[in-house]
């Protein structure tokens, strides 16, 4: 499995992808939306995005609907892992293309329970 | 401290410890019971013996049990079990019932609530037509404050965060500053109780489908057969049990015949 972790928090990224590799995932990163699109346009076989929203040049819900739009992975599950959790706010990634969300503050457990939801790791 | 730790575990109602604690367990035991024997006054280990077992007050009987068990759970608990609930359990008691239109459903040790909640908005999601059925989804636990919680039915962010898929979180439940409350037409069908399993269970209706689900690792042998003599007395002709990912009726086969659907086992009582 392939992930890309898109967040301009270095802690954040290196949390997530030491998470990541212990279920044997394979990370890449982006430090905002834009850059993430960019990796996207040039491989495009990634199974999920943890996706960040407040981030610089172009903030999470953008690039998930750009990437929507684009068809940049249409397989690709979107998470986004965010502070933000206002129902509105949650309703608006959804329509914007995201699959899941988890909030932070999260637990190695949160993460695999979410992961178990997409039908990404087994039970 | 042996001892103490044999009648810690006759409070919390279960009869033989040596099957049910290891040498983990013992860390678990101390860290859990030291506050509860600070408060209680007991200065060393023989101290709070004697308060355990000269007429010691109820409330202290029921803060040991309490200690003495884990509140952990997640809303959609393994997911996969909820999967054989939607495709395969709750179909079959929708057609079986659909002369009475009435369930009864048992979270027991229901712990915080979110399972017995995570039934419920399976139910709402998967099943509107149940909307019109009398269902009533009962939760029980033996620690009081696991069902006092329960009923307020308010979850802070690290447990919305944990099992609950986001189009149910805005769907269910609203937020209200740091907590996220269970929207009434789910609180609606689900009621939480004190009961403990080890006692008989009397209060409690007959009930289509039970999940007894991580609760056996805390029994002996002999304390499982007579609980699940017990749910098999509070069952419904042709009601269906759920137990844990690791747990089995190995020793009531005569009470339940064993099925397999969406990769999971479970038990269907037999007269």
């Amino acid at each position: 499995m392939r992930a890309l972790i898109v967040d301009d928090s270095n802690f954040i990224r290196e949390y997530l992808r030491y998470l990541l590799h212990r279920m044997g995932v394979v990370c890449e990163e982006a430090v905002n939306g834009s850059e993430a699109l960019s990796v996207l346009a040039k491989a495009q076989e990634f199974d999920l995005m943890l996706l960040d929203v407040n981030m610089p040049v172009m903030n999470g819900l953008e690039c998930v609907k750009a990437l929507r739009a684009a068809q940049l992975g249409p397989q690709m599950k979107v998470m986004m892992v965010t502070t933000e959790a206002d129902n509105t706010f949650i309703e608006k990634a959804i329509d914007n293309g995201a699959d899941e969300f988890l909030m932070k503050p999260f637990t190695p457990e949160s993460l695999r329970e979410k992961m178990l939801l997409l039908g990404l790791v087994a039970a | 401290m042996q001892s103490l730790r044999e009648q810690t575990l006759r409070v919390a109602a279960v009869d033989e410890p040596e099957h049910s604690m290891d040498s983990s367990g013992n860390a678990l035991f101390e860290t859990q019971l030291s506050p509860i024997a600070r408060l209680a006054g007991g200065a060393n280990p023989g101290g709070r013996m004697g308060l355990l077992k000269t007429g010691s007050p109820a409330y202290l009987h029921r803060a040991v049990a309490e200690a003495m068990t884990v509140n952990e759970t997640s809303f959609f608990r393994d997911a996969q079990p909820f999967e054989l609930l939607r495709q395969v359990v709750l179909p079959r008691l929708i057609a079986q019932r659909r002369e009475t239109r009435r369930l009864r459903l048992w979270s027991a040790a229901s712990s915080t609530g979110q399972e017995a909640y995570s039934m419920a908005m399976l139910i709402a999601e998967h099943f509107p037509e149940l909307a019109q059925w009398d269902v009533k989804i009962i939760g029980t636990d033996i620690a009081r404050e696991a069902v006092e919680y329960a009923r307020r039915g308010r979850y802070r962010r690290l447990e919305v965060n944990r099992g609950l898929p986001v189009r149910m979180l805005v769907k269910y439940l609203m937020r209200d500053g740091e907590e996220w409350e269970v929207c009434e037409r789910i609180r609606a069908v689900c009621e939480f109780q004190h009961a403990n399993l080890c006692e008989p269970l009397s209060q409690l209706p007959e009930f289509d489908l039970v999940l007894l689900r991580n609760v056996l690792l805390y029994f002996s042998p002999h304390d499982r057969r007579n609980l699940f003599s017990e749910v098999h007395r509070k069952m419904m002709p042709n009601g269906y049990l759920m137990l844990g990912n690791a747990e089995q009726a190995e020793d009531s086969t005569s009470l339940f015949e064993v099925e397999f659907g969406a990769n999971c086992y479970f038990y269907r009582a037999v007269s």
